[in-house]
């Protein structure tokens, strides 16, 4: 694969495109942590956690496992398991 | 004697197991509430084929799946009765237990004859043979990528599979590649996709998904649950339509719409598919199917490869309602099929157009979120054979009426 400055990304960096995310799907949802459960917290449906899940694979050009997202629950677990599938290429 | 009814201690430091159903409830009641009916509990009286009593409406029944009009074939019913009155009234266990009944056996040799391929297995609903196909040939190590408008029944085999599970973009055969390309080359991967899809009522791009699945020597399921009897000139689907039934490796269907009845399938031509009689579980696990459904599905499958005029019919009802619903302005789904999905303006609209559709005698289904696309609302029309062409020219009337009243601001375009 090209090297290129997405591999470089820190988790940081993977959060905050998370959260942007996440307030165009809910715009409402103003004090996003770290913690933030995505689905309790934010009540993002689940077509709304698949058209997320669209836009991070898209982003950081991988395929995020259904099973995995099983375990997913605040925007920690996710930007973990982005950096994980990331990791994988 | 009076009964005595049962009563259940509460105890009150117990937590309620029942709490998690809360929202549901409290969502129940405001769509009951707004649509004046229950829309996800109709209750059904008095059905004769295209009509029936709904919550007490006389109805012409737009929402049925029952494409072919066969649930009222009286050869299917007199096969189906002399099956009852020779065998009973169910099997009571499944095959795996109690054995097979020589008609199921039949059954199979009949849908392996209908789509002209060696090898057929019959599983008790198309849920199961969706959940029990894809549980057991998915296994450790397998990629399996679904479609990510699959049916609830594709989604359920996914979760109880041991393969990692990856969704692609509705329709998007260029997605599909590119997440294919990201996996190992020696893994096995299988692809999933529908003939027609149940909401919008659109088809898979099935040679694209085909041409993209085999350059990545991928397997190729198809779900025809919607498209059996519709699509293909001897009505076997998607694959027959767009001329890959030889690239498609396994076929799920159902016979629980256009064959009327109940039950559900995979065939193939791979061999290796007789073991999911040991393998999977909704297979083994449970009962199969009654002799009077197995004599129905045999009657209406041989009708539907030897009469095409029922499809003919059908497809004449279909155009008439999807161009007329179209040029009336409505927001129906991108292919023309007899599943038409009308997108509403938002649900609160949705669930009122619902009840004054019933108000006014026509029964279609209420869709809504999370069993529809994007979070919409739609109202969900299925055309019948059997509807006739009187029957669709009132429906598109009540649509015409309708339309004011969901779009006022917008003048009433010519219907037909």
């Amino acid at each position: 694969m090209a090297i290129n400055s997405r591999i470089t990304m820190t988790e940081e960096t993977i959060i905050k495109f998370i959260k942007q995310e996440i307030r165009k799907l809910s715009p409402d949802s103003s004090d996003l942590t770290s913690t933030t459960d995505i689905v309790t917290d934010i009540r993002l449906d689940s077509v709304a956690v698949m058209n997320l899940v669209f836009e991070l694979e898209e982003e950081f050009d991988i395929s995020i496992p259904l099973n995995s997202l099983t375990e997913v629950r605040t925007i920690q677990d996710l930007a973990t398991l982005i950096e994980k599938e990331k990791n994988q290429d | 004697l009076r009964k005595k009814k049962i009563k259940i201690d509460i105890i009150e430091h117990m937590s309620s197991i029942f709490k998690k159903f809360d929202q549901l409830n409290t969502l129940h009641g405001a769509i009951v509430n707004q649509a004046g009916s229950d829309p996800v509990g109709a209750r059904i009286d008095d059905i004769s084929g295209t009509h029936a009593t709904v919550h007490g409406h006389d109805c012409i029944l737009m929402g049925s799946n029952n494409y072919l009009g066969l649930t009222f074939n009286k050869d299917a019913i007199d096969h189906a009765s002399k099956a009852l009155n020779d065998f009973g009234t169910g099997t009571t266990g499944s095959r795996a237990a109690n054995g097979s009944y020589a008609s199921h056996q039949s059954l199979e040799k009949v849908i392996t004859d209908f789509y002209n391929m060696d090898h057929a297995i019959l599983f008790t609903t198309g849920y199961q043979a969706n959940v029990g196909f894809i549980s057991a040939i998915a296994g450790h190590g397998d990629y399996v990528l679904i479609d990510s408008e699959s049916h609830a029944s594709i989604y359920d085999g996914c979760k109880l599979c041991d393969a990692t599970v990856l969704r692609f973009k509705h329709n998007d055969p260029v997605d599909l590649e590119k997440r294919l390309r990201r996996l190992p080359a020696d893994a096995c991967k299988l692809v999933i996709t529908e003939g027609i899809f149940s909401m919008r009522g659109d088809r898979a791009p099935l040679k694209d998904i085909v041409k993209a699945a085999k350059r990545y020597d991928a397997y190729i399921m198809v779900d025809e649950a919607h498209s059996l009897g519709v699509l293909g000139q001897n009505g076997r689907g998607l694959a027959e339509d767009e001329g890959v039934e030889d690239q498609v490796d396994f076929i799920l269907g159902t016979f629980s719409k256009s064959v009327g009845t109940i039950g559900g399938f995979c065939v193939s031509n791979h061999p290796e598919i007789e073991t999911l009689r040991f393998a999977a579980r909704a297979y083994v696990f449970t009962a199969s199917l009654p002799p009077a459904v197995v004599a129905s599905a045999q009657t209406n499958l041989k009708r539907i490869k030897t009469d095409s005029t029922l499809r003919d019919k059908l497809w004449a009802n279909t155009t008439l309602l999807y161009d007329s619903l179209k040029s009336l302005g409505f927001d129906v789904g991108p292919d023309k099929n007899p599943v038409i999905g009308i997108f509403m303006p938002n649900m609160t609209d949705g669930l009122k157009a619902w009840g004054h559709l019933l108000e006014n005698n026509i029964y279609v289904n209420l869709a809504l979120p999370p069993a529809t696309p994007e979070g919409t609302c739609l109202l969900r029309c299925s055309v019948s054979a059997a509807h006739t062409t009187e029957q669709i020219e009132t429906v598109i009337q009540k649509f015409s009426d309708l339309y004011p009243l969901l779009y006022p601001t917008q003048k009433v375009a010519s219907g037909s």
